[in-house]
């Protein structure tokens, strides 16, 4: 039995590497730290490490070239899901230029509403560590925003040690906190404004006219009970010594989301000619965050990016008319979306496997290989490491053999 | 053996000033010609100029803020998209180039290695990986220091100078780093603190400390741990009219101790005139020839729109209001650092723009000794990397040079002394500004020069009476001996390294280390590190070590 500490969790963004890991004949069993999304994930089974052609058992070297060859006869080839770690984000970076495929990854349309806040007018961000040292003041945006986060209010609200702040953070929700972040939060009386839809970044919008004003001002459709909650949160926030505003793309509203992010940013801006106050988003779990970082440095493009034209172009990757899927799944395993075309699966799970012209088992970066993943701030970058006895090859590896393959050359 | 027949060889630091001789390379490395040895290849010159390859001492080509500024310049990575070979990756970006179109065009205009000068310790990872997937080119990184908490703490409660030692080397080896930046010393902490400016001798207003203190503290860790490169300092104040007065107090604060001042150019300004706003140039390079102590490099402007990128947020909030466009990113980082990223269009016809234009090239051109001035736009601050032969033509052609000065804002034209100026640098001074001093700066041995052993990191100019046309186009560049461009265009892709330096400490500093991590950071002390072996799984990057405590003269270059 091995026991590995200081473990760097890959099932969310948080990335939370305070995790020790004990093997045993690859059954993991993890430290009474792990939230139940970290339990389920080091409890995935390993899959067989054997590949399906149209879900007849194949070998590997069969498998690889059964993909080279779908992918190389594919007009449209998209490479999409792409959950996997920074390598084998540069992998398929690789595969999808030599291929001329558009690439998507699972989590864009959530991480596009930030990407689209920021390109048109940029923001005032901070990073994990500064929040959990330096924020006296925070305001929750959305709903149930750390719900996909389970250690956030853990780690960063309610931690013991603080360099710059006092146990007694102040807490407010601009939307609908959910029954476990509530319990987590208790200890801090948070001002809960709710509001469903539109009525967030209405609420944003009345926080900041006061704040510009410093003056209470609500409309007079405003009820009282209302008013007076927006002037404590408005008061809240003009006393804070560092105030941080957090959201999670996909706790918003969804028609409403680029409307909430860019009214944070504007009520950023405002207050940081005066005052210290920054945002903090999460998201970019499942390889996300890694995949936008990459894809900006390797390419110049963040999101959407698509190779039909032999250089990278940011025309929104509609997929609709893909004639080929490889789909990159080595975190949750899943399958991919139905769609009427060759498919190709890179999964650490057998689910959707016997429908797929190709499937090759690969491996959970962090578990079953080491490899290193961007956090939700996109700044940090952890490491994983290997902590479970297998023999299944990283998604890096595989796609590199497939472009091996295209290439004509034996690797 | 490939003999190179028949170049004009300028390398100062052998001395040579246009010799006309054959090179011979072998394994990678300039070798001597012996007898039992075959030349397999000769590749005739004809009185071609043959100098070292390019080391750029300060360009950002790694880490979160570049990144950043891609996203904000989206519309440049649209309009200058770059399609991949049979040889070369795709990309896209003229401003802040993607990573692999960073490394092609810096390999197209002859230069060899670069080095990332503000790598925040905690995106190591990031720089590291972002440099690895630039080809062509060597890497190597400073790490920022002097605006984390764990030093500030260390300082403010009066902590002896070895554990600020050891806490400095340890850094050095935790990042894999080639030396140290300070950014601002303390003000990106005090911004986080909502101070606005920090001066000199100005305290932060939580902790009891000013810059200055934090300055010495690294200028004496440097000193004591033995790390050739000085301590690369952006100062306080920068961009501020009448700055130049702290400059010269930082200089002064330096007691004599080694010291880098980097874009200098934006640390030059004084506040004269109906604008406000003047050319300080001439005292800032009467102090550098005066203090031998002290390098610097430019970061010359040039006209057009770029990108500002610095860690500096405390002085990029300042600056949002010239955006252009109308966007910009701050951002504090990790009890680390921070950073702004600031869209700027620098126009020919605005007064300061103008009169940054004048300063930069006052300044290369008041500078007495070629050895301790670097040429650099601070990429992509000033300008992009890509202008550099420009550069060098008005560096190397009065006439060139005055025929511009007509074509910029006329007052801030006859407001500066650039007219007056008849200094035309000469090949020779060029070849060591370029090469020869960033590479004896860093301790690097066996690069920016081609005595015997060094590594065979060659570039190849045709001569040429446009000396931006001979800089923008070299003949051959040969990288560790491969001849991996031809006529400015990349036909080979060489194997790269990374340069660090490893200085000793005394291990103990990770007890008072981990208790901090444990308690403050949001890692492990363990994670935080980022291994040798780690650092070479990049693409089989090969990490090249140099020593510390070296004494560099440059007679031990061979
Ligand atoms: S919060 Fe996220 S990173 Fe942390 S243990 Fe849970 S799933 Fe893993
Ligand atoms: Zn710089």
């Amino acid at each position: 039995m091995a026991l590995t500490t200081n473990v760097t969790c890959p099932f969310c963004s948080l990335l939370c590497d305070d995790l020790s890991v004990r093997s045993d004949h690859g059954q993991l069993d993890v430290s009474a730290n792990a939230c139940r999304l970290a339990r389920q994930g080091f409890a995935s089974p390993l899959p067989p490490a054997e590949a399906r052609l149209k879900g007849i058992p194949a070998t590997d070297g069969q498998a690889v070239k059964a993909a080279a060859k779908l992918l190389q006869k594919s007009n449209k080839p998209l490479i999409a899901g792409l959950g996997t770690d920074v390598d084998g984000i540069r992998a398929a970076l690789q595969l999808a230029e030599k291929t001329g495929a558009a690439l998507l990854h699972a989590q864009e349309r959530y991480g596009a509403h930030n990407l689209n806040a920021l390109q048109a007018r940029g923001g005032i961000m901070t990073t994990l560590a500064e929040v959990k040292n330096r924020a006296d003041t925070v305001v929750l945006v959305g709903n149930n925003v750390t719900g996909d986060y389970p250690r956030f209010m853990e780690r960063f609200i309610n931690n013991p040690h603080s360099l710059f702040t006092s146990q007694n953070r102040k807490l407010a929700y601009l939307g609908r906190p959910g029954r476990r972040e509530l319990d987590e939060c208790a200890g801090h009386a948070p001002v809960v404004i709710s509001g469903h839809g539109i009525e967030i970044a209405d609420n944003l919008a009345l926080l900041r006219a006061r704040l510009a004003q410093g003056r209470p001002s609500g409309g007079s459709s405003t009820p009282a009970a209302k008013t007076r909650k927006l002037d404590q949160v408005a008061g809240m926030i003009r006393d804070a010594e560092y105030g941080v505003l957090v959201w999670s793309p996909a706790a918003l509203p969804q028609d409403h989301a680029d409307l909430v992010i860019s009214s944070i940013h504007d009520l950023l801006r405002d207050l940081n000619t005066r005052q210290r106050c920054a945002g903090l988003s999460l998201g970019g779990s499942n390889g996300g965050a890694s995949f936008q970082t990459v894809a900006t440095w390797q390419t110049g493009f963040p999101a959407g990016i698509d190779f039909r034209n032999g250089c990278p172009s940011a025309t929104g990757a509609d997929t609709s008319d893909a004639d080929c899927l490889l789909w990159v799944s080595a975190f949750s395993g899943e399958p991919p979306p139905a769609l009427d075309a060759p498919t190709i699966i890179l999964s650490a799970s057998r689910s959707g496997a016997a429908d797929a012209d190709v499937y090759i088992p690969v491996g959970i970066p962090g578990v079953d290989h080491p490899g290193n993943l961007f956090r939700t701030d996109s700044i940090v970058n952890m490491p994983l490491k290997k902590v479970r006895d297998s023999a299944l090859p990283g998604a890096a590896r595989v796609i590199r053999d497939i472009i091996s393959e295209t290439e004509g050359k034996p690797e | 053996m490939i003999k190179l027949e028949g170049g004009r060889v300028y390398d100062p630091v052998n001395g040579l000033d246009g010799k006309l001789m054959d090179l011979y390379i072998e394994d990678g490395k300039l070798v001597k010609p012996a007898a039992g040895k075959k030349v397999r290849r000769v590749i005739g010159l004809n009185g071609s100029i043959v100098m070292a390859g390019g080391i750029d001492i300060h360009t950002h080509i790694g880490g979160g803020k570049v990144s950043i500024a891609r996203l904000l310049l989206a519309q440049d990575h649209d309009d200058n998209r770059v399609a991949s070979s049979a040889l070369t990756r795709s990309g896209s970006g003229s401003i802040a180039p993607s990573s692999f179109v960073t490394g092609y065009r810096y390999a197209e205009m002859g230069y060899t290695t670069c080095f990332e000068p503000a790598m925040m310790p905690v995106n190591a990872r990031q720089s590291h990986l972002e440099m690895a997937d630039t080809p062509m080119l060597d890497t190597g990184a400073y790490a920022l220091l002097g605006n984390d908490d764990f030093l500030l703490r260390l300082l403010n409660s009066g902590k002896e100078q070895p554990l600020v030692n050891d806490y400095v080397a340890w850094t050095i080896h935790a990042a894999r780093a080639m030396g140290i930046k300070v950014v601002n010393p303390g003000g990106i902490s005090a911004f986080k603190f909502n101070q606005r400016k920090l001066d000199l001798d100005e305290k932060n207003n939580y902790y009891e400390i000013t810059p200055r203190n934090v300055l010495t503290a690294l200028l004496d860790a440097l000193e004591a741990i033995g790390v050739p490169h000085p301590l690369h300092v952006h100062g306080c104040n920068l961009g501020v009219p009448g700055n130049y007065l702290t400059t010269l107090e930082t200089i002064a604060a330096a007691e004599g101790r080694p010291l880098h001042l980097t874009h200098v150019q934006f640390h030059s300004y004084g506040a004269e005139g109906d604008r406000k706003f003047s050319s300080a140039a001439a005292q800032l390079a009467e102090a550098v020839n005066l203090n031998r102590n002290v390098s610097i490099d430019v970061g010359q402007i040039m006209f057009g729109q770029t990108v500002t990128t610095s860690a500096d947020s405390m002085m990029q909030h300042k600056g949002h209001i010239h955006a252009h466009p109308k966007k910009w990113v701050c951002m504090d980082i990790e009890c680390d650092a921070g950073c702004g990223v600031v869209p700027f269009r620098y126009r020919d016809r605005n007064f300061v723009n103008a009169l940054q234009w004048c300063i930069g090239l006052e300044i290369f051109l008041l500078v007495k000794d070629p050895w301790r001035i670097f040429l650099t736009t601070d990429h992509p601050n000033g300008a992009p990397f890509t202008s550099y032969p420009h550069l060098i033509r008005l560096l190397m052609d009065k006439g060139f040079r005055n025929d511009m000065l007509t074509t910029i804002n006329k007052d801030a034209a006859d407001a500066s002394i650039l007219s007056t100026l008849d200094r035309e640098y000469s090949l020779y001074e060029i070849a060591i500004i370029t090469r020869a001093a960033p590479a004896r700066s860093l301790g690097l041995r066996n690069h920016g020069h081609l005595g015997t052993g060094a590594t065979a990191d060659i570039t190849v100019y045709k001569p040429d009476d446009d000396a931006e046309a001979m800089f923008a186009t070299p003949e051959y560049v040969f990288k560790r001996g491969e001849l991996c461009v031809r006529n400015g265009k990349v036909c080979a892709i060489p194997a790269t390294s990374t340069h660090v330096v490893e200085p000793e400490y005394d291990p103990g500093i990770e007890k008072p280390l981990k208790s901090y991590f444990d308690r403050y950071m949001t890692m492990s002390l363990e994670n935080f590190k980022l291994s040798r072996e780690e650092l070479e799984s990049y693409n089989q990057h090969s990490l090249l070590v140099h020593d510390c405590k070296q004494d560099l003269s440059a007679d031990d270059a061979d």
